[in-house]
């Protein structure tokens, strides 16, 4: 049974603020955040619902506030991008925005982020450039594949008749659609030129060896990160992959991993939406507790160090 | 733009007010009634687009989510389709109360369209119903989710199935047995909408459609108008694609 409640809207900047949702409770000791971002170009609620409920599951079992809120252009908060920034530097300035909008309002001086897909990526990012970021939640992020998961996909699928019938099928599917430009499939993206239906930009994949420069950054921050990893992601076959693709990195007690080989990219399945959400509000609440405890610990050792100077 | 929580203690709804453009001031207020599951998600950014198009053209706009859904209070298991009918009552009687209009109108798509004409149905005060690829029978609609359901490939079988307490899992959202139960009740053939003006609009042809025209066709001010669009809502998009069909967006603005 965890506490009751609260939500209310935030309005982050001037002139055109940022459109935002605070869950918090009663009890505002918490000195530690998790904001949500969104993920591609769907609003703060996330997909299925997830970040609403995940911010409550949140905020209800561990009393730290959460903050999903929209990107400029995206959801309900107006463009504002100017000057040529990128969409995901402008989403890095823009989480920068909320932590000191939550820092100024609500006294808040840790953060964790948590992002999906394209907020994964932001979240690391963000991490890289603000000190304030104690962790990372990442959801599908970068991951490369590696010999075991070669092997793991390709041979599985050799000998499979469902691969081969998949395959066949998209083989002649794509003739279909070459042959059809104007049909292109109801909901799908394979045609480029169609008005009414919009996909969201994503940025460059910067390649393995970047992403582990970054990892490596972020374990020298020592940031604490948790990333879960789908099974309907096509690069990522089993749980330990992302230690083995990074293998040069220095994750040392920071890393925790999690694999959910059946669920899909965006947790339409409600038995992983529960895991998913039972893992990061049990792995948040464990990072609270070594984050308080180490401030205890801290604290302590000043305390005695300042006593052994005065004796 | 104007975001907030209004409506029962116990049961706070998200809205978001797109004030008429002072210029061109109608007085008139436009509610909005969204979707649901992966429908409401991919109408999000149509439904803002043309929120503000309306409220450039002097309306006042309300959009709002159901309880359970969105930014609202609760949780999907816990509501009927007759709260969310209510519900769009709430969202009515907020925005006469902040905007002080003097005429109010409903505007809903598919699920969205459902209920409004329901809604509808028991109001005297509506100035116009725009209903938008309608579904027409709440029984219809459940039905061919759960031939979806029935036909699913292995693969969709976690995200797409009815589970032993009966609630009916589909691409990611629950529909309790209550909520089906009561959508099972819902059936725009049977309603007369009280609104002076009603516009069924759209984007591809089919049975139900035709058979709620030939059904309004009776009622004075009724128009349907067939204006071809993308119209695939409820589908799992990996990459998280919305649609924004302009023809409809540009034909609704325009009637209105």
């Amino acid at each position: 049974m965890g506490m009751n409640v609260r939500e209310s809207v935030m309005q982050i900047g001037q002139p055109t603020p940022l459109m935002g949702i605070l869950t918090e409770t009663d009890d505002r000791q918490s000195t530690t955040a998790l904001i949500l971002l969104n993920s591609g170009i769907m609003h703060r609620v996330g997909s299925c619902r997830l970040s609403v409920r995940l911010a409550r599951a949140v905020a209800s079992q561990t009393g730290i506030p959460c903050l999903r809120f929209d990107f400029s252009g995206v959801g309900d908060s107006a463009p504002r991008r100017a000057g040529g920034a990128s969409f995901d530097e402008a989403a890095v300035s823009e989480v920068i925005e909320a932590m000191d909008h939550l820092a100024n309002t609500r006294g808040i001086r840790n953060f964790i982020i948590y992002g999906l897909c394209s907020g994964a990526s932001i979240a690391c990012n963000t991490a890289e450039r603000d000190s304030r970021v104690v962790g990372i939640v990442q959801l599908d992020g970068y991951c490369y594949p590696t010999t075991r998961a070669w092997l793991r996909h390709y041979g599985s699928r050799l000998f499979s008749t469902a691969a081969w019938r998949s395959r066949l099928s998209r083989w002649t599917g794509a003739r279909w659609l070459a042959n059809n430009p104007a049909q292109g499939g109801q909901g799908s993206i394979l045609t480029g030129a169609r008005k009414d239906f919009e996909v969201p930009e994503f940025a460059d994949d910067p390649g393995r060896d970047a992403i582990a420069v970054q990892l490596q950054n972020l374990m020298d921050k020592k940031i604490f990160l948790y990333c879960v990893f789908t099974g309907r992601n096509p690069h990522y076959r089993y749980r330990q992959q992302f230690r083995h693709c990074f293998h040069d990195v220095n994750f040392g007690d920071k890393l925790s991993l999690e694999y959910y080989p059946r669920a899909s990219h965006i947790f339409t399945e409600p038995a992983y939406q529960q895991a998913m959400m039972d893992g990061v509000v049990k792995w948040i609440a464990d990072l609270e507790g070594i984050r308080l405890s180490q401030h205890a610990g801290r604290k302590k050792s000043v305390k005695t160090s300042l006593r052994e100077a005065s004796t | 733009m104007e975001v907030f929580f209004f409506g029962p203690t116990s049961s706070q709804l998200l809205g978001i007010y797109h004030p008429a453009s002072s210029e061109r001031d109608r007085y008139q207020g436009i509610v909005m009634c969204y979707p649901f599951g992966q429908e409401y998600m991919r109408a999000h950014r149509a439904f803002r687009q043309l929120a503000n198009t309306l409220a450039d053209n002097g309306y006042h706009v309300l959009r709002f989510d159901y309880r359970g859904t969105g930014d609202s209070a609760g949780e999907l298991q816990d509501v009927s389709a007759s709260d969310w009918v209510e519900d769009i009552g709430f969202a009515v009687q907020e925005l006469k109360d902040m905007a002080g209009v003097y005429g109010i109108s409903l505007l809903g798509l598919r699920l969205g369209a459902l209920l409004a004409g329901v809604a509808a149905a028991d109001r005297r005060d509506l100035n116009r119903l725009v209903v938008w690829d309608p579904v027409v029978s709440g029984r219809s609609h459940i039905r061919e989710l759960m031939d979806k359901v029935k036909s699913v490939v292995p693969h969709k079988r976690q995200s797409n199935f009815v589970d032993r307490q009966g609630n009916l899992h589909f691409n990611g959202f629950p529909l309790s047995p209550a909520m089906q139960r009561s959508l099972g009740e819902l059936d725009l053939r049977q309603t007369t909408p009280g609104a002076d003006q009603i516009l069924q609009i759209a984007s591809h042809e089919n049975e139900e459609f035709e058979s709620l025209a030939d059904r309004w066709s009776e009622l004075e001010g009724f128009e349907y108008r067939h204006t071809p669009a993308e119209h695939d809502w409820n589908y799992v998009d990996h990459v998280g694609g919305i649609l924004l069909p302009q023809p409809v967006l540009r034909e609704i603005s325009g009637w209105m």
